[in-house]
């Protein structure tokens, strides 16, 4: 993998914690359910979702007291395991989302603007 | 043989019970078992949720028309190899118990020594052997436990769904059969050491050796565990309106529309006060008057989790209609 590559998964991954507390500000999911909420806001880039990151992404923000889990009988035969966002978890998205309109704005005002 | 293998003691093997009707399903399961860390139901909790993720994947590709083993086969394509989810596992587990170790062992070791300074004449304190005694009870104390919480201990499996309540029925929160029978021996153990200290302080007994202030220590710690131990016959019922909390000696309920707010107690003032399990503090008003009733949950204790998920909407609910 290329330096360009490696530079652009990481901003994407920064992006991936915004995005999963985006999805569960509108209500509690579980794993899978958060991914196909990411698929269809994303469309066409919604390979920058790995399964294998998502999971524990969730953990991560878990520990992080943004998000809560719990678990409870699935229809599969297995307990399912459900994320709930915290108080926490919706101030952070509030800075997060602010900065990166802040990103964008700046983005707009400069090599967007060259572009045009 | 990997090196935490060892970790999977007493249950090596691969739980049957969770294969699915799709073959490649349950031969991901199995590799990805085989590189987990930690006894049959720690794993269970990471095998749970990738069967569970997998299914949903794999039917959601049948609902469109794919070939069931080429939609199994598509899904465990998207969701990555055992080897990147076990990685995942085990660094959880490892940071875990780096933690647990690290947090008892400290503080097990400051309690033995706190004991074994206050327990004898001070011109006979024997400075380097306390400190290689510390390094000792820190290391033995935190690796046992860090160990136990962090490779053989899950939470108690869910019996309920979140949802009941909305039909109508209530959420049963209890302990199981081991958990109280752990409770007993725990009660009559710290109940005796705890009399035991008392008898001690007084210069009765086996324990008045120790001298008063470790007996009164000893005897806070003790009983504080002993009347604790109790929560295991305990149950917590929640219905639409109402939180019953039944404890032994304890019966209280709560609306939940007067839920205000869900707090966790701060892990600085859990250190004064040993409890068996978490405590959480529910804000509500009764009428007028705020007031704050206690909640205990544990690991042991089946549908605690939904439980607090309830909890944490009706407080949710009540901000946004009573924004302060």
């Amino acid at each position: 993998m290329d330096k360009k590559q490696t530079n652009t998964d990481q901003i994407l991954k920064g992006l991936l914690d915004t995005l999963v507390l985006s999805v569960l500000v509108r209500g509690e999911n579980y794993g899978f359910g958060i991914r196909e909420a990411l698929h269809e806001q994303l469309g066409e880039e919604a390979s920058i979702v790995k399964e294998a990151t998502l999971y524990p992404l969730l953990h991560r923000l878990e520990k992080k007291e943004l998000l809560h889990a719990y678990r409870q009988p699935g229809a599969r035969g297995t307990p399912r395991k459900y994320y709930q966002i915290t108080d926490s978890g919706r101030e952070f998205l509030v800075q997060q989302t602010q900065a990166w309109e802040k990103v964008i704005g700046l983005l707009n005002r400069s090599i967007f603007s060259d572009k045009e | 043989m990997k090196w935490y293998a060892f970790t999977r003691f007493p249950s090596f093997r691969f739980e049957t019970s969770l294969n699915t009707e799709y073959p490649a399903i349950n031969a991901f399961l199995e590799q990805l078992d085989q590189q987990l860390v930690g006894a049959k139901s720690v794993r269970r909790l990471t095998l749970e949720e990738a069967r569970d993720h997998l299914l949903e994947h794999t039917e959601s590709l049948v609902d469109k028309s794919k070939a069931p083993p080429e939609a199994a086969q598509m899904a465990i394509a998207s969701f990555g190899s055992p080897e990147e989810h076990s990685k995942v596992q085990r660094k959880e587990r490892l940071k875990l118990f780096s933690r647990m170790a690290t947090s008892f062992g400290l503080m097990f070791a400051f309690l033995m020594t706190i004991f074994n300074v206050l327990g004898g004449p001070i011109e006979e304190l024997n400075l380097a052997l306390q400190a290689k005694l510390f390094v000792f009870y820190a290391l033995f104390y935190g690796i046992l436990m860090g160990y136990w919480f962090t490779f053989g201990f899950a939470q108690a499996k869910p019996t309920q769904s979140k949802s009941v309540v909305d039909s109508g029925d209530e959420l049963k929160v209890y302990s199981g059969t081991s958990s109280k029978v752990a409770a007993v021996f725990l009660g009559l153990v710290m109940g005796t050491i705890g009399i035991a200290s008392i008898l001690g302080a007084i210069e009765i007994g086996f324990m008045q050796s120790n001298g008063t202030i470790v007996n009164v220590l000893l005897a806070i710690l003790a009983l504080q565990m002993a009347v604790g131990s109790p929560v295991a016959f305990g149950q917590y019922l929640l219905s639409k309106d109402t939180l019953k909390i039944q404890m032994l000696g304890r019966k209280e309920e709560v609306p939940l529309t007067s839920i205000l707010q869900i707090e966790t107690v701060a892990k600085w003032k859990r250190f004064f006060r040993m409890r068996i399990g978490e405590p959480f503090i529910i804000h509500w008003q009764d009428g007028e008057q705020e007031k704050q009733t206690m909640i205990l949950v544990n690991g042991e204790m089946h549908n605690s989790d939904q439980l607090l998920a309830n909890l944490r909407e009706q407080a949710d609910n009540s901000s946004t209609e009573n924004p302060s």
